[in-house]
């Protein structure tokens, strides 16, 4: 088990994702050939040498940034050392249940969910009175599956980017693809994730 | 309200929100007129237009959009009063909706606590952020927050940065103000003759703490603007108002004097917290503390003949013992319906004590605060009724209250409280409960 703080000098590089839960997160490193695990609380010294240390090239851990990840109700407290490059298959049964905030919420201060009305992503697998999930942190991309806002209505569609004109596209050949005028304003209120299908 | 007088009678309590460090430099952010906000994000309609939510039973206005901060409509100002000027400008009047608040300021403040080690959650829609030693351009810093915040909550903020809580307060109220900060003001970045201009063109009246009579005795007394107070001598000040005026004004020369938020709130708020005599661990524990500290509120509430729609529970490690785990955490729970209703309040707490509770630490401290207090005449508005015998019913309250404690929350309520007040209430315009809900999720075409 890794203890004490690192150093902004610590040769340290970092193998594996780390997993973050709401105080406190796992970080996965190799510290001169040793494969650690540590666990960081949000307010102690290692999570601030680590998110704030000033980390050169081969120190890897410059401008580190937790990501956010919905809160497990319990959380694993992981066997520490683990023989270098091998994690212990062991460390993946601690965990107490699965659950679906884990896999579907990335980032829950921003994550909404919203209820599909309508026919018009019917191909991109969005049925009418589906469950969407919409992450407001997400930057919308080309295709991205998308929350917008069209005359103060919220509407889900597919954005469609060409030579800087952005499209909203349905996925139902019944309905044309809304185009945004000159000088008209296109507000992106989230970015869909999944799609929550009931077959009861 | 009776703001002072509460705020005294409380200070017994009152212990330490937080242990923000008494030097350094400080960030307040603030929603701006964060129930309008709020409901703006599930209906981009409102965006625009001149938008007021009310209190609960549409009593009366208690947060407002820009536009009708521009018409005049005063805060607080009873909403029958103004339907004439309503019904002209088409303003458009929401029931208030606190569920959906409470997870709105949950999230606010979930994002504003990665930006600062510590932070001090002061009220429904404010906190301090500790910036002490924070690398780069606070301004960039404080513009960072803004666009956080807009993108992945969806409501707009400003951010005052100031080596004191007072001044914080200051710079959030010009980044508000005046449009040219575009958010975001820090003091800290400004050459003393810059301060002065911008304090001087400041009313005393807006300093944090104080009130208007206070702001009444200073303006007669020749003191009108901040940069007036700030440079008169403080031995007067004290003589005359005491120590907390000579405090306000070491904070507002740069002087960290307030440690800890014992300054009554803008906003009414009850706050009844300990410090355990030893550490607890067990949620059972922590139910019971949590419980007996409602029931103390609540008591509190029920002696001002008001009712609260927002309860807010902490627990907190020791953040003083070095290598010791550290966790605390904080929810915003929003009623139903407002209420002094010990069960309710008590219900609300727990559950959201259930939510923030993890094995595996040893807490030192619990609290509980209740916040969006109204009179509980507005509710009932009891026409033909005899006026309440007030002590008789604190005795069946406290009764109640211990016997419930004793019991299990919920064992006796009033029935003439009922199940759910709904049906006395006017809410005809409440907006669904969007994010806590599944059937009132907002919706996608």
């Amino acid at each position: 088990m890794f203890r004490g703080v690192f150093r902004a000098d610590t040769p340290v590089s970092m193998r594996c994702r780390y997993s973050i839960h709401w105080d406190f997160f796992l970080v996965k490193l190799t510290i001169e050939r040793s494969f650690y695990k540590v666990l960081c609380m949000r307010n102690d010294a290692n999570y601030r040498a680590v998110t704030r240390g000033h980390h050169t090239k081969n120190g890897v851990l410059s401008k580190w940034r937790p990501s956010r990840r919905a809160p497990l109700q319990h959380i694993p407290l992981y066997g520490y050392k683990v023989p270098a490059g091998f994690p212990s298959p062991a460390d993946d049964y601690v965990e107490d249940r699965l659950d679906l905030n884990q896999l579907l919420v990335q980032n829950k201060a921003a994550t909404f969910f919203l209820r599909v009305k309508g026919d018009s992503m019917i191909n991109a697998g969005i049925h009418d009175s589906d469950i969407i999930v919409v992450d407001r942190s997400l930057e919308a991309v080309n295709r991205s599956v998308v929350v917008a806002v069209i005359d103060g209505d919220l509407t889900v569609k597919r954005l469609v980017l060409r030579n800087d004109v952005a499209e909203l596209h349905a996925e139902n050949p019944k309905y044309a693809p809304i185009l945004c005028k000159e000088g008209q304003d296109l507000v992106i209120w989230g970015v869909v994730t999944s799609a929550l299908h009931s077959v009861k | 309200m009776g703001r002072g007088h509460q705020c005294a009678a409380l200070r017994k309590v009152v212990t330490a929100l937080s242990t923000m460090p008494s030097t350094g430099i400080l960030a307040l952010v603030d929603v701006n007129n964060f129930y309008v906000s709020a409901e703006r994000v599930f209906n981009p309609k409102l965006e625009d237009v001149p938008v007021v939510v009310l209190s609960n039973n549409d009593g009366c206005v208690v947060s407002r959009s820009a536009e009708v901060k521009a018409l005049g409509v005063p805060m607080g100002g009873p909403w029958f009063k103004l339907k004439v000027l309503a019904r002209k400008h088409g303003i458009i009047a929401l029931s208030s909706n606190y569920a959906l608040y409470a997870d709105m300021s949950n999230r606010v403040m979930s994002v504003l606590g990665d930006f600062s080690p510590r932070q001090e959650i002061y009220s429904i829609d404010e906190c301090f952020l500790d910036m002490t030693g924070m690398a780069g351009d606070l301004t960039q810093t404080g513009q960072a927050i803004r666009q956080r915040i807009k993108q992945w909550v969806g409501v707009p903020v400003c951010v005052g940065i100031a080596p004191t809580k007072t001044l914080a307060k200051l710079a959030n109220h010009v980044a508000k103000k005046r449009l040219a900060y575009d958010g975001v003001c820090d003091f800290t970045a400004m050459s003393s003759r810059q301060l002065d201009e911008i304090i001087a063109g400041i009313e005393v009246g807006e300093v944090w703490g104080i009130g208007h009579k206070l702001n009444a005795q200073l303006q007669a007394g020749g003191i009108q603007t901040v940069k007036q107070l700030r440079d008169f001598d403080v031995a007067r000040l004290r003589g005359h108002f005491g120590v907390v005026m000579e405090r306000t004004v070491r904070e507002l020369r740069g002087e960290p004097c307030i440690d800890t938020v014992d300054v009554a709130p803008a906003k009414q708020q009850i706050i009844s917290s300990r410090s355990f005599g030893r550490y607890v661990t067990g949620l059972h524990e922590l139910e019971e503390a949590v419980s007996a500290y409602m029931s103390r509120a609540a008591e509190k509430l029920r002696k001002q003949d008001s009712v609260a729609a927002m309860a807010y529970v902490y627990i907190r490690t020791n953040p003083h013992k070095d290598g010791e785990p550290q966790y605390s955490p904080g929810m915003m729970v929003g009623l139903p319906v407002a209420t002094n209703d010990t069960c309710a309040l008590v219900d609300a707490v727990l559950t959201g004590l259930r939510v923030i509770y993890r094995e595996g630490y040893r807490y030192q401290k619990a609290g509980v605060m209740l916040s969006e207090i109204t009179p509980a005449g507005i509710i009932q508005g009891d026409l033909f009724a005899a006026p309440l015998d007030l002590p008789k019913t604190k005795r069946l309250m406290s009764a109640l209250d211990q016997i419930n404690l004793k019991m299990g929350s919920g064992t006796l309520k009033l029935a003439s409280n009922g199940t759910a007040q709904g049906w006395k209430m006017k809410n005809g315009n409440r907006s669904p409960a969007y994010t806590t809900q599944w059937n009132e999720l907002p919706v996608a075409r």
